[in-house]
């Protein structure tokens, strides 16, 4: 088969949504979908492929690699391949920046630390502590609080000039804090900023960036006011991946090509 | 409804403030030795040896009181301490990792470089870890204490054993100091820190009269020369002024809190960044917390100027947050019986287990001996995300509002 | 109180300020239930009790003026400027339980954030309380992230629940560690009724460990209103029956309004 017509998939299976990628045999990306997780896996896997084939103006039937990643990976019954979201991460950022960089993947989850080597190879992943997952589901959760559409909890914090008081312990005992700081009288938008910082503060506390520092995930995506905290905690620069939210479908796609079809050259890690 | 000055507290804030300062100069200039030392770790022996002492404690309970203990706690997070660990630990830790102190009102850049760090686990295990990160930071020696927990009957072995340790410790510290230990001045310092703790409980038993001049939330800001400057005249000279005030407010029936309806015990940690807003919130319902375990925790009556060491040793064990349930429990009891009291409130401090009595059925056992309503609540020493605001105001408003109706 | 009766035309007005919903209740000097109303309670609690009340009274047919005091309850009764008193939750939820069920019980409220176990002796007077433990938080806010993952109407989600076939087990620890589970429980496969039963046995379980459920016991909230099987997972967890008094979500409300009654001057204690 011509490399060019050559498809695969990359599919991350995640607590907040799927992403589905398409790319060719050159790694051109060619199309995209991002689908709400709301009840059955299966279905939301399904509406996200053929969301993303129609991107791509491709059948639904075309002969594709398919790579998987994320929580729900096993989900995916017909999946060639599955990797780690740590390996995904990795090889999208490889790939799209180079090595020798952390990697810090931002979802609905938890948050994970990557330091990748010069080849490409993730070492060394860092999670947060277990009291401290769900990032973007808190997020969201702020947001309902807030009368809000968690894509306008950025809008919202922009108009803030002090961030209230929201601790970085837990989802749970943020949740009761934003509850306080709104009967204190802080407005949602100081609210909001809070919520934001407190996500980058439990994300800083995994601990260790070594520089240079690129975030991933779907949070940078929605909320890059995370990633300027996060930024002023480290003290250093933080790059964002080009789609970050798309970062892990894509190394699964990436992945999947690479483990069929011609050798590459060496020295290409993915 | 603010709280009450005491008109003491101004000369309280000076001699802390003197204390500092002369600690801090110590430490930059090298004009003295210094010893970290644990709260209720042998402060004499150090002093006696002409040692600048300082408490990294207190420097917590300040980060604390400023609610500045949050804003370091990620970073210490970050190196790897557990959020589930001694919040002093962690906010004073990473407050040094940040550079930054609030002794800065007082001059000073930093904390003051200890020669040495001296601990003792008769309060918990975890000062040891603490200091070890200082001693390794500073390359300097960690010595201590190793003091039994949970004790129950304080015998003569168990007393021996802490008096042997203190007196293998001389050498050492006698080292760093480059002093010989004088024995006079030993004796002498044990004296003043006896008379330093006769006189602080006097200051507290003052708040036995109806209706009460001092409140845990004035104990707690009073107690710091009984903390930091015990084994000094000055510190006695302190209390003996603060007292004669109380005993004056007593004579003319002045409370500090106007209108004392109801009266609490407190066992457990104050919640440091909160003393202001529950003071105020007592108060808005008439209810003065009269006496409290962490407050008398700094009377040590077994010391015994004629027998350093070991009565040293023995007021190190017999200390409250030493021992087993069952002596603990006869304490509360004498004090709610002393003190009058209408409840109790016991406060679960996620960072300390030590200083949290919550947690093996105490609170249900008290209540059911005593007969007198019990309440709990939940939160921390430093750590205000672990203080559930919200549920502790509607748990003390409730506990009250109960009172009100029994 | 006494039997004596008070003037008819007396009416009076309790508002419970929850952190998710805020709910009113009138009443007239006979302690009977005139008009009600729940409202989302949002971002600005004030806001939402006015509109709460507003309800309340055009259910009642009643205008403002009528009402002889309104008295507030709940987590935000300290910011509602036109009650003229208030009492904490648990006054009034004890005080609106005594109302219906006579003697020592056990009060279990569970509401959107919380729950409460308070104890009552004979008499009606309050003995003890309990607050769930920060970890063990998040209760109808679990529900609504329930439903949410599973693409259900909250208000279908106990009518789901009810066609179980297998008991799936969810811990009970902490909100977003159940919330984690049964994400991955959704992901094996698991059928959504046979979860929404889980997730409501896991709100269950840490209810249970709050305190020793002695005597009759008598459940209120929102939760218990909306969630049937809440009620019925209790009763298995308890061995015995548990008493659903009327307007359960709003028994706060129905508290405080007594409360401004008892409160009002002349006419009896």
């Amino acid at each position: 088969m011509h490399a060019t017509e050559q498809i695969a998939l990359g599919i991350d299976v995640g607590a907040e949504c799927v992403k589905t990628i398409v790319l060719d045999g050159e790694r051109t990306v060619r199309g995209r979908s991002v689908v709400p997780t709301r009840g059955r896996f299966q279905d939301c896997i399904h509406a996200s492929k053929r969301a993303a084939l129609d991107d791509a103006a491709l059948a639904p039937d075309v002969p594709t690699r398919i790579g998987v990643t994320g929580f729900g990976a096993k989900a995916v019954a017909e999946a060639d391949l599955r990797v780690s979201e740590t390996v995904s991460h990795g090889a999208s950022v490889f790939r799209r920046i180079g090595g020798g960089v952390t990697a810090v993947d931002i979802g609905g989850r938890e948050p994970n630390v990557i330091w990748i080597d010069e080849d490409g190879r993730p070492r060394d992943s860092r999670t947060t502590r277990r009291c401290a997952i769900g990032i973007g589901t808190f997020l969201m959760f702020a947001a309902r609080h807030l009368d809000v559409h968690p894509t306008r909890l950025e809008e919202l914090a922009a108009g803030a000039g002090e961030p209230a008081q929201i601790g970085s312990y837990c989802s749970v005992f943020a949740g009761s804090e934003i509850l306080e700081r709104l009967l204190e009288g802080s407005t949602p938008g100081e609210i909001a900023l809070g919520c934001i910082r407190s996500v980058a503060e439990r994300v800083f506390e995994i601990g260790v960036f070594r520089s240079p520092v690129v975030v991933t995930g779907g949070v940078p995506e929605y909320f890059p006011g995370v990633v300027t905290a996060l930024a002023a905690m480290i003290g250093a620069e933080v790059r964002v991946m080009p789609e970050p939210i798309m970062t892990g479908a894509h190394g699964a796609a990436l992945r999947a090509l690479r483990s069929v079809g011609p050798r590459e050259a060496a020295g290409h890690g993915a | 409804m603010a709280r009450k000055e005491l008109a003491a507290t101004g000369a309280m804030k000076e001699l802390m403030a003197t204390y500092f300062r002369d600690l801090g100069e110590a430490a930059e200039k090298h004009t003295a030795p210094v010893a970290w030392c644990t709260s209720v770790g042998p402060a004499e022996l150090l002093r006696a040896l002409g040692f600048r002492v300082y408490f990294p404690e207190n420097h917590g309970a300040l980060l604390g009181a400023t609610r500045r203990a949050n804003a370091y706690l990620p970073r210490t997070h970050a190196l790897g301490y557990s959020p589930d660990i001694c919040s002093y630990l962690c906010s004073d830790i990473g407050a040094y990792l940040a550079g930054e102190t609030p002794l800065d009102r007082f001059g000073l850049e930093r904390v003051p470089r200890a020669d040495v760090l001296v601990f003792n686990t008769n309060q918990c295990g975890e000062v040891r870890d603490w200091f070890e990160f200082y001693g390794r930071e500073w390359d300097v020696p960690v010595v201590g204490l190793v003091s039994p927990r949970s004790v129950g009957e304080v015998s003569p072995r168990i007393v021996d054993d802490v008096a042997g340790q203190l007196e293998d410790l001389v050498p050492a510290l006698e080292a760093v100091a480059g002093t010989a230990l004088d024995a006079g001045r030993l004796e002498r310092t044990v004296g003043l820190s006896r008379e330093c703790t006769d006189l602080w409980r006097e200051v507290l038993e003052t708040a036995a009269h109806r209706p009460a001049p001092m409140s845990f939330f004035d104990g707690c800001i009073q107690m710091g020369p009984a903390v930091v400057l015990r084994g000094t005249g000055e510190a006695c000279v302190y209390y003996r002024t603060l007292l004669a005030e109380l005993e004056e407010r007593n004579g003319a029936g002045v409370a500090a809190v106007e209108g004392e309806r109801f009266r609490l015990y407190w066992d457990g940690m104050p919640i440091w960044g909160k003393l202001r807003d529950l003071s105020n919130l007592f108060a808005r319902f008439h209810t003065s917390v009269v006496a409290s375990t962490y407050c008398n925790s700094w009377i040590f009556e077994a010391l015994d100027p004629a027998d350093p060491f070991r009565s040293m040793a023995r007021a190190s064990v017999e200390l409250f947050i030493a021992r087993a349930e069952g002596p603990k429990e006869c304490v509360i009891e004498a004090m709610a019986a002393r003190y009058g009291v209408d409840g109790i409130l016991f406060h679960d401090a996620r960072t300390c287990p030590h200083n949290s009595n919550t947690r093996y059925g105490m609170p249900g056992r008290l209540r059911r001996r005593l007969g007198i309503p019990v309440l709990t609540i939940d939160g921390d020493l430093n750590d205000l995300r672990c203080y559930s605001e919200e549920q502790s105001r509607t748990s003390i408003e409730g506990f009250i509002e109960q009172l009100a109706e029994g | 109180m006494s039997g004596e009766k008070r003037e008819r035309g007396a009416v009076f007005g309790g508002i419970d300020s929850g952190s998710w919903t805020t709910k009113a209740v009138l009443i007239d000097g006979e302690r009977t239930v005139l008009g009600s109303a729940v409202v989302r309670s949002g971002a600005d609690l004030a806001a939402a009790a006015e509109k709460a009340y507003a309800a309340a009274l055009a259910a009642a047919g009643l205008a403002p003026e009528s009402v002889a005091a309104a008295w507030a309850t709940g987590f935000g009764r300290d910011n509602i400027p036109f009650a003229a008193g208030s009492r904490t939750e648990l006054d009034c939820h004890a005080r609106g339980v005594h109302h219906y069920v006579s003697g020592a019980v056990t009060v279990v409220d569970i509401g959107g954030q919380d729950a409460k176990v308070i104890k009552l002796d004979e008499a009606g007077r309050r003995v003890s309380h309990r607050m769930n433990r920060k970890c063990a938080a998040g209760t109808g806010s679990f529900i609504d992230e329930m439903a949410l993952r599973l693409d259900v109407a909250i208000g279908e989600l106990s009518a789901l629940a009810a066609g179980f076939e297998e008991e799936v087990e969810l811990g009970s620890f902490c909100t977003v560690f159940s919330g984690t589970e049964l994400l991955a429980a959704i992901r094996r496969g698991k059928r959504p009724a046979d979860l929404a039963r889980a997730a409501y046995k896991s709100i269950v379980k840490r209810v249970m460990e709050m305190d020793v459920m002695e005597d009759r016991v008598v459940a209120t909230g929102g939760v218990v209103a909306h969630h049937p099987m809440v009620v019925s997972l209790m009763e298995e967890a308890l061995g015995k029956p548990v008493t659903v008094p009327p307007h359960p979500q709003e028994m706060g409300a129905f508290g405080a309004a007594l409360a401004a009654r008892g409160a009002s001057p002349g006419k009896g204690s």
